[in-house]
């Protein structure tokens, strides 16, 4: 993340350091991007109960994997190739999760039964609002390539399993994993974006154009266990879309 | 086509309902007779039965035989009215006659319930209220909470009848009869719900009890086994103990109980832990349920210390709690719980064999005197035979209690690990009460049956006691009445030899040897799984090996299932066991040669 931070700072550097070349034909632009969340943030949590007189525990593996994003973005000019603006990254995708528990038998200490399954209808849900500071390369009339950066503000939301039911009979030396219980977690905090766009405007205000940004950082969810369990949101995401300037 | 099936239905329900309650609407509702009452579910279903039956409970209030008990609103629909109503017959509340209105801004729209019509019920008491709390008390066994009052109940048998009611401190509502005192109908009102606690057993060890939560405390109620298992705690009281022993009606104070799930009385922690191992051990190996193969409830008694001292036995039905057996425990002198594993197994067993034996037979295995002509000597007071002594044993008792050992090591091998010590497997009974065990089946002549006697390991061997003539007639020694000796004979000679003390008596025969001749059969047992070579008979045998001791646990078991005869002899119980082997694994099988060189063995 800190190399990322330093090769977009360097370019902004690099940009401004050229921008006397000229100035763009536009002092604000918009862009609508279906972008794809490459990066994969699966996670494992863990969590405790007691059952028959004893303590049992689960493992869950949240598989948290790449997919569709929506990107929207808006800036002006501030100062020639210099401008600000603000983003907004959604990214919304279910997340299978792998259960593997332990459950006490309620006869003899020691001897838990296994159990696995599937948990379904997890979902996670990522909000990121990037500010930005942005600097636009010298091109040509049609074509425009910028590069920002700047904080980024994470909202995430993460189905997790609380717990689950289990079936079992007598003599109760198996047992068969029946459903989660699953919660929504939702925690905020601030990281950071950096980026390219570049674009092909047919006309002087509408053309179409590509996105790489990478947009991330680490929050502490509430665990199923005690505690909190670390876990990442945003990443590298690649897109494109419609761009209109003004 | 539905709604003609139902237009049908009720009709003819209609012309029940108004052949038993005159003056009702024409509504529909479902009727069943009874001797002197008839019970109707209201059903009714269109506007026009909702109105009829609504007119009808408001005419039955200005009337008196039916009460409104509570009007409330549903917060969430303003306009919502539901009435709850209670019948009364002369005055007195009909048990169980409830119904519920629900009226939407004045408009019935739904009528619920139960209403007992065309009553014929004498409603004078025979007895007066404080009567009746000492009836419901003494059936309780806990004190009533509040004073009885008069109810009409319908009984399982259909019939209306007037009673008591009353509920006790262990949360039982009683209604008993207002004339006899008689129970007429209990009603837990605590929801019994499984759950599992701990405990700490007499050698220290921690194991789960599956208890049930009965109100605020947890009793020793195993209900996640199919068969229930109930632990009762007699708390050393010989009236209780007595009453569950003679078949006397299991009370909620004889429940073990706990406060918090973990228990901390090391009997009951060991009865009711080994109850449900020996549980499993049936099920699992032998596919059987229970004690009487039904999954009919296993009950267990323990705590009778001081009642039942050295000792623990097997009460079949019609005696034990509540008339169905059950297995009791005692403790040792040094105060060690008998409740054991192989120890709870061994009585379990005898429950299996008699429940067994019974369905096959009509009786348990039962009690067989056998005659064998002795050695020479005899004179009176002894019975004899041309100056003989006429010796006997008692071989089926014998067997059982043989049988009882080996599921009691079986159960052992299936629930603990093989090894010397405490909570650990072997062929040894009791060894965990201390003092290294009482008995082995793997090596009889390690323990001494009466003194100087070793326990026999050999049919040859098996010790037998003379009878003395009564005046009644032949008489088993086993009383004062036995002086002088010799007592006891093995192998055509006398044995043991006891020393006279006037007035003190002679040790019991054991009922012919049942608990000294038992090792025969298990010494077989053992041979055809570990093998070895019986010192007696000299015969080795080449056993199944432990991996395979599930196969002999088998055929034993169908022996005593399916082919055990009452009063069976030991070449009976033989023979029982061969063909058990061969009708289960085949002429040829490894087991079956094994099973049968045991035999041989120890002579039978």
């Amino acid at each position: 993340m800190k190399q990322i931070a330093f090769v977009t700072l360097a370019m902004l550097m690099w940009a401004a350091s050229a921008s006397a070349q000229g100035t763009l034909p536009f002092r604000a632009y918009v862009s609508v991007n279906g972008a794809m969340q490459v990066a994969d943030n699966d996670f494992q949590d863990s969590g405790t109960f007691v059952e028959h007189a004893e303590e049992g525990r689960f493992d869950t593996d949240y598989s948290v994997s790449h997919g569709p994003a929506l990107n929207i973005n808006g800036g002006v000019k501030v100062h020639r190739a210099i401008g600000v603006g603000v983003g907004v990254t959604r990214y919304s995708k279910s997340t299978p999760t792998q259960l593997s528990g332990a459950v006490p038998h309620p006869f003899f200490f020691d001897q838990d039964r296994a159990v696995s399954g599937e948990v379904g209808g997890l979902k996670r849900e990522e909000m990121a609002i990037h500010l930005r500071g942005s600097y636009e390369f010298p091109t040509g009339p049609r074509v425009q390539v910028m590069a920002f950066g700047g904080p980024s503000f994470f909202r995430v939301k993460q189905g997790m399993v609380a717990d689950f039911t289990y079936t079992d009979a007598y003599p109760y030396d198996t047992a068969t994993f029946a459903s989660g219980q699953v919660v929504e977690a939702e925690e905020s905090k601030i990281g950071f974006n950096a980026g390219v766009d570049a674009a092909f405007f047919f006309t002087r205000q509408l053309g179409v154009g590509g996105i790489v940004q990478f947009g991330g950082t680490t929050l502490d969810i509430a665990s199923a266990g005690d505690g909190t369990q670390e876990v990442k949101a945003g990443g590298l995401q690649a897109g494109g879309g419609l761009r209109l300037r003004f | 086509m539905r709604t003609r099936t139902r237009s049908a239905l009720a009709a003819i329900l209609i012309a029940v309902f108004a052949s038993v309650w005159p003056r009702q609407p024409e509504v529909a509702a479902q009727s069943a007779s009874a001797a002197n009452g008839t019970r109707v579910s209201i059903a009714a279903a269109t506007a026009g039965e909702l109105g009829q039956w609504s007119a009808l409970l408001d005419s039955r209030l200005a009337d008196g035989s039916m009460r409104r008990r509570v009007t409330y609103g549903d917060p969430a629909l303003t306009d919502r009215i539901v009435d709850a109503f209670v019948q009364y017959h002369d005055g007195i509340e009909v048990y169980g006659g409830d119904v519920s209105r629900v009226r939407d801004d004045g408009r019935t729209v739904a009528v619920t319930g139960t209403v007992y019509t065309d009553l014929r019920v004498d409603t004078r008491p025979g007895m007066d209220a404080a009567a009746a709390a000492q009836a419901i008390e003494r059936l309780a066994g806990s004190a009533l909470v509040g004073e009885p009052r008069l109810a009409i109940v319908p009984a399982i048998d259909g019939r209306f009848v007037l009673t008591y009611r009353g509920t006790t401190a262990s949360a039982v509502t009683y209604f008993v009869d207002a004339t006899t005192g008689d129970s007429v109908m209990q009603m837990d009102e605590w929801q019994s719900q499984a759950e599992v606690g701990s405990g700490r057993g007499a050698l220290g060890d921690t194991k789960k009890v599956s208890a049930s939560r009965r109100g605020g405390m947890f009793a020793a109620w195993d209900l996640l086994r199919p068969a229930p298992i109930l632990t009762l705690d007699t708390r050393n009281n010989p009236a209780d103990f007595m009453r569950l022993q003679n078949g006397g009606a299991p009370l909620e104070r004889d429940l073990a109980v706990d406060a918090d799930n973990t228990w901390t009385d090391a009997p009951v922690v060991d009865l009711h832990a080994n109850l449900g191992l020996v549980y499993d051990y049936f099920f699992k190996r032998q596919n059987y349920l229970g004690i009487d193969g039904n999954n009919g409830t296993i009950a267990g008694v323990v705590n009778t210390s001081a009642l039942l001292p050295n000792n623990a036995f097997f009460t079949p039905p019609p005696f034990g709690p509540g008339g169905i057996g059950g297995v009791f425990f005692g403790a040792t002198t040094q105060g060690t719980p008998f409740t054991v594993l192989d120890i709870v197994g061994h009585e379990v067993m005898h429950g299996i064999v008699n429940a067994t034996v019974t369905r096959r037979t009509g009786t348990g295995l039962g009690n067989t005197l056998y005659l064998e002509i002795g050695p020479s000597g005899c004179a009176a007071p002894f019975y004899c035979d041309a100056g003989r002594f006429v010796l006997v044993s008692n071989d089926p008792g014998a067997l059982n209690e043989g049988l009882a050992d080996v599921f009691g090591a079986a159960i052992e091998f299936f629930s603990q690990p093989a090894g010397t010590g405490p909570l650990r497997a072997d062929y040894v009974s009791g060894e965990d009460l201390g003092g290294g065990g009482g008995r082995s089946i793997a090596n009889p002549s390690a323990f001494n049956s009466l003194p100087q006697v070793p326990y026999p390991d050999h049919f040859a061997n098996r010790i037998l006691f003379p009878l003395i003539l009564t005046p009644t007639g032949p008489f088993l020694c086993g009383t004062a009445r036995c002086d002088p000796h010799p007592t006891a004979f093995v192998g055509g000679r006398v044995v043991n030899q006891r020393t006279y003390v006037p007035g003190a008596g002679l040790p019991l025969t054991d009922n012919g040897a049942v608990h000294l001749n038992l090792t025969i059969i298990g010494h077989a047992f053992y041979l055809a799984i570990e093998g070895g070579t019986n010192r007696t008979s000299g015969r080795t045998v080449v056993g199944v090996g432990a991996a395979n001791r599930e196969q002999v646990e088998r055929v034993f078991f169908i022996a005593v299932r399916d082919l055990l005869p009452r009063g069976s002899s030991f070449q009976q119980a033989a023979t029982a066991v061969r063909e058990a082997a061969r009708i289960t694994y085949g002429p040829a099988a490894n087991v079956t040669r094994a099973v049968n060189d045991a035999l041989l063995a120890v002579g039978l």
